[in-house]
């Protein structure tokens, strides 16, 4: 009976790696800072770091403006009002007609770019909107020929645009396998582990040399790429892990199983105290919230959070394709454990 | 290439402080050497004096306040996560993140992960990193005993010629013995095999092994009188009580965990709270348990690959412990020739020659690892490419007239072993050796492994009859042969090259980057604090993690 409901859970989970692919690349928008780290199509692409980073001031992911919260023509935004991701320049690059320079570069009134022009280099834009399209010129009134005034003179040439600034940072790293193994087993309450001759081993343990852990003799210098084979490795897991917790969990709770022991922090099952299947809308949305804490460390700021909306998302389709009402909180698990923000900080 | 420049008038004072340091124990007089060159100015050393780059200590780096709202970092409770796998190697709790929730990362908050428990452990992870201590490929005993698969009689191969005539193992069947205890064998093809008897051995003295008689002989003294514990090939002689004297596939590999965890526990000990980082270079002290005492009691003396006499540590003074007391450790100290991990055996059998010694301390600790110039070395001529010492050898020069300096230090630690060349049996030179070395006499086995006793070229002929660690030495580098590596960490210090490149390496590991252009002023920075602050590990650690280098991620 518990293989067969394994074997559902697997072809259930399957279905949702690639539901969440394909709702991720339609809805997600682009995760700028995670992009080195995120694997391309793995589940859960959409939370970005940006939405860490000065929370409360540049809007976070999937929290496009409206059309009313747009910047109007003649508005400029101040660094507390950066666009969203997809619009922000990448660094290095020369912010062109259209972009918006970083926040902190907001250039000042006499810096705007004209409408309708673009700015070449050793030009300076002086008037314009940023972050808007570029409206239709609107036709002019025929100058008087006796006015008309030469076109070079109309682009003032004084200086290079200054270039953007790098603040000093470091880069996103991913967990080591040390580091893993423990966080696998904070958050879920289980070790990753697989029976050999008889002894439970940990599974990071056996694959440290494939996973590129060093051993200081053939190899001196420890890969914490997040590679095909470590996501590979890193979806086994989770799917292990996930589906014994919850069963676990399941059997404790209708009494037929001895109470969960946690080998870590005792978190709790994931869907909390209640029923799985028996939780309200507010329920699942605290659920939610809780385990991005558990898992991510992401403090929701509000329930319009795009991490909130995604994850939620996620339980709503994976409610919609399974009847067991214990698949949308694996689906979750998995989701979380294989998502850049739980391997990597 | 950055370090510090010592102003003249202060060099004498500043070597008279470091003459005046006869052990190294005290950081605090490190501290009034390192500030003697508040003096000092860090300086790049290719470039001209004029423009030395200035780090007074009123433009010294203080990191941002926690309290401080930096642009584009993390949010709180992600810094959170970020400290507590870097500095405990696991996620925060969820009443640290409840807390984070109610007041941010607070000074507290940081302060309780810097002095957590787990934190000595990260450290030490970092620094094997830095180190290499892994040995696990070593086999250290050619007297191992062994069986040949199966349920079948344990054997050396190596005494077995001496034993039987060839290197067969002996017959699978309980051994005889005559009248007088006298093992019997029997002609099989022209080789004398004895039976097996029953031995608890010491590594697992609960399950009896078969072991060929001959090689469980338990006699203390050989027929001729020598002690059975130092041969290997003497018929009288086997492998002792419980198989004391031997070696097996499984002890050994005890054995070399055990040395490995050792290895990690006196970092571990260097990095615990209130240790100076110097600690790291000056501990005189062995982290022992069952295994290890065992080993160095009753196995150094017999057939090893490497080099384990002279014992590097007093055998009289290691604990009571048995083989199966692997975690019992008890730490044993050491005499003054010691320099922690530069000479723990773990370093010193992963670095086997001195001159590997030296390069991995100048590439972990100092950031300066040998290497040849861009373009490649100059073309040498014939005369100087036959120049044997490589202080002089064209090409050769442009890293030995460093390197060869520097590897002296560990000129009185055999090279291939862990053994220790104590000045008073290994003085720079004995009469002995020179006698032999000019007569053509036979030289002693120690005149031989320790001394110059055969001149290839006339350059050598002056050094004939000195310890090895002297040919080729210069007046002013034969202190570092009798101070030892402690000397190159102390010198290195007052250069400040060290404290910064601590800093600069500690700093990659947090950051999970290479150091850029731009970081350089802020890592000399941390390296003046890290010196000036008593080389207080976990005080740099603390001005890292605080930057805002490190709360900024992308």
């Amino acid at each position: 009976m518990r293989k067969q409901s394994r074997r559902a859970y697997q072809t259930l989970l399957n279905l949702l790696s690639l539901s969440a692919l394909i709702c991720s690349a339609c809805t997600a928008p682009s995760p700028e800072p995670d992009v080195q780290l995120m694997p391309s199509g793995g589940a859960g692409g959409g939370a970005v770091e940006m939405a860490d980073q000065e929370a409360g001031e540049a809007p976070t992911a999937g929290e496009m403006p409206t059309a009313g919260e747009m910047p109007t023509a003649g508005e400029t935004p101040t660094a507390g009002e950066t666009p969203t991701a997809g619009e922000m320049p990448i660094a290095g690059e020369t912010p062109t007609a259209g972009e918006t320079p970083t926040a902190g570069e907001t250039p000042t009134a006499g810096e705007m770019p004209i409408a309708g022009e673009t700015p070449t280099a050793g030009e300076i834009p002086i008037a314009g909107v940023i972050g808007e399209p570029e409206p239709e010129p609107e036709p002019e009134p025929e100058p008087e020929s006796s006015e008309l005034i030469p076109e070079e003179t109309i682009s003032v040439p004084i200086a290079e645009p200054p270039p953007p600034v790098d603040l000093p940072h470091r880069p996103r790293r991913r967990l080591n396998l040390d580091q893993l193994d423990r966080a696998i087993e904070q958050s879920v309450g289980l070790p990753w582990t697989e029976t050999s001759r008889g002894r439970q081993i940990r599974s990071l343990s056996v694959l440290s040399d494939t996973l590129g852990k060093p051993d200081f003799i053939a190899q001196t210098v420890e890969d914490l790429s997040p590679s095909a084979l470590f996501l590979k490795f890193l979806d086994d897991a989770a799917r292990s892990v996930c589906v014994e917790r919850v069963e676990l969990d399941l059997a404790s709770q209708s009494g037929l199983g001895e109470p969960t022991e946690w080998s870590g922090e005792d978190w709790g099952p994931l869907w909390g105290e209640g029923v799985p299947g028996a939780l309200s809308a507010t329920e699942v949305e605290a659920r939610i919230h809780a385990l991005m804490i558990r898992f991510h460390g992401h403090e929701p700021t509000s329930a319009e959070d795009a991490r909130v909306a995604y994850w939620r998302w996620l339980f709503e389709t994976s409610s919609f394709v399974s009847d067991a009402p214990e698949t949308p909180w694996v689906a979750l698990c998995v989701a979380m454990i294989t998502h850049p923000d739980f391997y990597s900080y | 290439m950055n370090h510090i420049t010592l102003h003249r008038p202060y060099k004498r004072a500043f070597a008279l402080c470091l003459l005046s340091m006869t052990s190294l124990a005290s950081s605090a007089l490190w501290g009034q050497c390192v500030e003697l060159p508040s003096m000092t100015q860090p300086a790049v050393s290719a470039e001209p004096e004029s423009s030395v780059s200035t780090l007074s200590p009123s433009e010294a780096y203080t990191p941002p306040a926690l309290s401080e709202p930096l642009q584009a970092s993390l949010s709180p409770s992600r810094y959170l996560r970020a400290l507590s796998l870097d500095l405990r190697g696991r996620l925060p709790s969820a009443s640290e993140y409840a807390s984070v929730r109610e007041s941010g990362v607070t000074e507290e908050l940081v302060a309780s992960l810097l002095t957590s428990e787990e934190l000595p452990e990260q450290i030490t992870r970092h620094h094997q990193s830095l180190l290499w201590g892994r040995i696990d490929n070593l086999s250290f005993s050619n007297n191992t005993i062994n069986g040949s698969g199966g349920n079948t009689p344990l054997w050396r191969r190596n005494s077995a010629s001496a034993y039987r005539g060839r290197r067969v193992s002996c017959l699978d069947e309980p051994a005889t013995f005559d009248a007088s205890g006298a093992i019997q064998t029997t002609n099989v093809d022209g080789d004398e095999l004895e039976g097996y008897v029953m031995v608890s051995p010491y590594w697992d003295p609960d399950n009896p092994v078969k072991v060929c008689a001959f090689d469980a002989q338990e006699a203390s003294y050989s027929a001729t009188g020598q002690l059975c514990s130092e041969l290997w090939r003497e018929p009288s002689c086997g492998c002792g009580p419980q198989l004391t004297w031997c070696a097996s596939p499984q002890s050994e590999a005890v054995v070399r965990s055990s040395l490995i965890e050792s290895f990690e526990r006196l970092m571990t000990w260097s990095f615990s709270e209130g240790r100076s980082y110097l600690d790291l270079f000056e501990a005189q002290r062995l982290y022992v348990n069952g295994p290890l005492a065992h080993f160095l009691k009753h196995q150094l003396q017999g057939q090893m690959r490497y080099a384990f006499t002279p014992a590097p540590i007093d055998v009289s003074a290691l604990p009571n412990l048995s083989f199966l007391d692997v975690d019992t450790w008890v730490p044993v100290t050491l005499s003054r020739d010691h320099a922690g991990v530069l000479t723990h055996p773990v370093f010193l059998l992963r670095f086997q020659t001195n001159r590997a010694r030296a390069n991995r301390f100048f590439d972990a600790f100092l950031c300066s690892p040998f290497q040849p110039p861009d373009g490649g070395l100059p073309v040498a001529d014939e005369a100087s490419i036959r120049d044997p010492d490589l202080q002089n050898r064209a090409g050769c020069k442009y890293c030995h007239a460093l390197l060869e300096p520097a590897a002296s230090h560990w000129g009185r630690w055999v090279e291939q072993g862990v053994a220790f060349l104590n000045p008073a049996r290994f003085p720079a030179t004995r009469a002995d050796c020179e006698q032999c070395a000019v007569t053509g006499q036979g030289c002693s086995a120690e005149c031989r492994d320790h001394y110059l006793t055969t001149a290839l070229s006339d350059q050598e002929t002056p050094y004939l009859g000195k310890l090895n660690a002297y040919v080729f030495r210069r007046d002013e580098h034969q202190l570092n042969v009798e101070r030892g590596p402690r000397l190159l960490v102390m010198s290195e210090v007052v250069r400040q090259r060290m404290p910064r490149c601590v800093a600069q390496k500690t700093a990659e590991w947090l950051l999970g980057r290479s150091l850029e252009e731009r970081d350089q002023p802020w890592v000399d920075a941390l390296g003046l604090r890290f010196s000036r602050g008593g080389f207080d590990y976990r005080s740099l650690i603390s001005d890292i993690v605080r930057s805002e280098r490190y709360r900024r991620v992308k």
